[in-house]
């Protein structure tokens, strides 16, 4: 039982953690686009739609950060056993996460939030950067870890624990390389359509005089979708390449070559997570050709609105396959999820769990409140900024 | 380097973390944690958001990297004590999410039913974050249940003793006052001055030093009593530390009856500052004291990571703690200036 919760409870959690995640990594690199091309062409429409913008972020990623968190200190609280034997190969992924992408994306968006209109230009660019470098950095040294947990090389099982060989190694694994620009492309395509999305509603909805800034964004987030769903595909590709040699049973379950539940299941998400990736390169090109078609077309505009869960769809049944498809094991080949649990009475899980299913439905409307409420404000023009500041 | 001279600087390093995440969230959980005693208006109280909120997730990271660097170091505490404190942990991340969570949120919200709400949550899990972490840190130096078979022989509510409490509660009295100090110091207008005086009106500066000697007075009753520990009994001059600890706990009670208020926000971080170098110091070389007997505790030699991982976290420390700590200086110098009533 203890195994059974502590497992709901992590997919929980992560995947909750992961509805802001995807978000703000992909966000921020177009707030740094829109920051780069104010600061460079003094086009002060890109200020205008990076404040903007810029605050939809902001609310994610303090959400992002929070549940954060509760992924760290769940290691120690339920994952005690997998802790004590991976902690010498593990620690140091998430040591640098927490000291170079966590400290430097922590600093400065209390900056950007309190104080971005009281900062030159420049000074805006730099922090919006550093943002997005720690964004970078932080998904880096965490799939580094995943990326062990998959394809173990760098360090040797002595029977009780891992033991680390050749951090390079670890560092440079080929599958975390690999997982690591396929995530980064899949958040980046998911910013495209939300922000598509977004700019949709204000041309159906919004204020007339907005309506030319968010024609602009539209053009942005149709071309975003298109430049990443195209790299997705090869990414994906290359990925699965690699997989064939190093996680045999993953791909034995992509192609239905076993049969039973979970089997089924990978192969079921993995059909999704493809078909989708089609269709995105397809809406991509569609949305860029016709651009002028679609700015006047109130149907199209209302899809758009009505697309946003599909990325979302796409990035959880891919985290299904990677995950899903690694079973039993908790390090590949090594140890089995089944080791890795506390020895916690179950009594406590059932708090957490319970308490946690309870604060996060709390948190996801608060979320979804905030957000909508602040994209349906739209932008305002007496400051050049955001509405409340 | 030899192992046991990368378990003690990792030792030290995960102590200085420590101190610099708590010395921090004493003036930010502090302020924010008297924001309704003090304003008057909904103007004040964003002036202590604005003072606060640019600094919460920067100060918040310091939490995150001791955490862990205690799992990359020393994986078998790690384990152990966040077994342990399981559901103490999860009372501190949902308070340390409602603080996060309800500063933004009520930075950007517009509905004044939902403000009323989300204001009572942020003053709750301010403080509460500041009792939980007191409780953490006092029974992490008091020792654990720890027995000789390797196991925890009682439950997580022995984690509430009275030592434990009398820890939480100088959390939060010296939280108050530091955060009072920082209203004073980064707010225009009488707010500063309100928050000073409610932390003298309702006796907090006079709490601090009484809740010092009962947490020391805890200590000296333990089995694994930092007093008699492996320094402590090397070197009589460490009793310097508790010494200052009680002094500059004094001083800050003097500054603040005086009104004295800058002095009094230094003296309630250096109160912090040595009553944790006099924990960590006493409890050296165990991360897990037991106080059931001393020698069933885990030292950070029996708990370390090997040598090539501590090095390899080390050599990123040297590089990165530097980098970090310049950047988080320049903030605190650019941004620290007085939020004005119409701020933003």
């Amino acid at each position: 039982m203890v195994a059974v919760l502590s497992r709901l409870q992590f997919a929980l959690t992560i995947a909750f953690h992961f509805i802001f995640v995807p978000l703000t990594v992909g966000l921020i690199i177009l707030i740094v686009i829109f920051e780069a091309i104010h600061y460079f062409k003094g086009d002060d429409r890109y200020r205008k739609l990076s404040n903007y913008f810029s605050d939809i972020f902001l609310i994610n990623y303090a959400f992002g950060i929070v549940t954060g968190i509760a992924m760290t200190i769940q290691f120690g609280t339920n994952w005690a056993g997998y802790s004590i034997a991976m902690g010498d190969v593990f620690g140091s992924p998430l040591i640098l996460e927490a000291i170079v992408a966590f400290f430097l994306e922590s600093t400065f968006t209390g900056i950007w939030l309190f104080r971005r209109h009281k900062i030159s230009s420049r000074m805006r660019l730099i922090t919006v950067s550093m943002i997005a470098i720690g964004t970078t950095l932080s998904a880096l040294w965490i799939i580094t870890a995943n990326g062990f947990m998959q394809h173990p090389v760098g360090a040797t099982w002595n029977g009780t624990k891992m033991v680390l060989d050749d951090f390079s190694k670890i560092v440079f694994n080929p599958y975390a390389w690999y997982m690591l620009v396929h995530n980064h492309l899949s958040a980046i395509v998911l910013s495209g359509f939300v922000v598509l999305a977004i700019s949709s509603w204000q041309l159906l909805k919004g204020k007339e005089e907005d309506k030319e800034l968010f024609k602009l964004s539209a053009k942005f987030g149709a071309w975003t979708i298109l430049i990443t769903s195209i790299l997705i595909p090869i990414s994906g590709n290359a990925n699965l390449d690699f997989l064939n040699e190093v996680q045999p049973s993953k791909i034995a379950m992509i192609q239905g070559t076993v049969s039973g539940g979970l089997e089924t299941v990978v192969k079921i998400a993995f059909g999704i997570m493809v078909s989708l990736g089609t269709i995105f390169v397809a809406f991509g090109l569609y949305t860029v050709v016709f651009f002028k078609k679609y700015v006047v077309s109130k149907t199209l505009q209302k899809l758009y609105i009505y697309l946003v869960p599909l990325p979302y769809i796409a990035i959880m049944t891919g985290w299904m396959v990677t995950e899903m498809g690694r079973q039993p094991w908790i390090i590949y080949g090594i140890m089995e999820v089944s080791e890795g649990i506390s020895d916690v009475p179950v009594s406590q899980i059932w708090f957490s769990v319970i308490s946690i299913t309870i604060f996060y439905a709390i948190l996801f409307v608060m979320d979804y409140i905030l957000t909508m409420t602040r994209i349906k404000n739209g932008i305002d023009h007496s400051s050049g900024g955001a509405k409340d500041e | 380097m030899s192992n046991e001279i990368l378990a003690t600087i990792a030792f030290n390093v995960i102590a200085f973390s420590w101190m610099v995440y708590l010395v921090q969230e004493l003036f930010i959980a502090g302020s924010s944690a008297m924001n309704m005693a003090v304003v008057k208006s909904e103007g004040e109280r964003r002036q202590i958001q604005v003072a606060t909120g640019i600094h919460w997730d920067g100060i918040e990271v310091w939490l995150i990297a001791a955490i862990a660097l205690t799992f990359g170091a020393f994986p078998l505490a790690f384990g152990t004590v966040f077994t342990y404190y399981y559901v103490v942990l999860f009372l501190l991340v949902y308070a340390l999410i409602g603080r996060g969570v309800s500063i933004e949120v009520i930075y950007k919200i517009d509905s004044k039913r939902w403000l009323k709400s989300v204001v009572l949550a942020w003053t709750i899990s301010s403080t509460l974050i500041l009792f939980i972490l007191g409780v953490f840190i006092t029974n992490t130096f008091l020792g654990f249940p720890y027995d000789a078979n390797g196991e925890m022989s009682k439950s997580f509510v022995s984690a509430f003793n009275v030592t434990s409490i009398s820890g939480g509660l100088l959390f939060v009295a010296l939280g108050l006052i530091a955060g009072s100090g920082w209203i004073n110091l980064t707010t225009e207008g009488e707010l500063g001055l309100r928050a000073n005086n409610f932390v003298k009106k309702f006796g907090v500066i006079y709490a601090v030093p009484i809740l010092i000697l009962l947490v020391f007075m805890g200590y000296n009753n333990s089995e694994a009593s930092l007093f008699i520990g492996e320094l402590f009994t090397a070197v009589p001059l460490m009793f310097v530390l508790p010494i200052f600890t009680i002094t500059f706990a004094l001083i800050t009670t003097y500054c603040g009856y005086k009104g004295q208020t800058t002095r009094m926000f230094n003296g309630a971080l250096l109160t912090m500052v040595f009553f944790l170098i006099t924990g960590f110091m006493g409890s050296f070389p165990y991360i897990v004291p037991s106080y059931i007997a001393v020698e069933n505790g885990i030292t950070i030699f029996d708990a370390m990571a090997a040598s090539k991982s501590l090095s390899v976290i080390l050599i990123a420390i040297a590089i990165f703690y530097p980098i970090i700590i310049g950047y988080q200086t320049w903030k605190y110098i650019t941004f620290t200036k007085k939020v004005k009533f119409n701020d933003e």
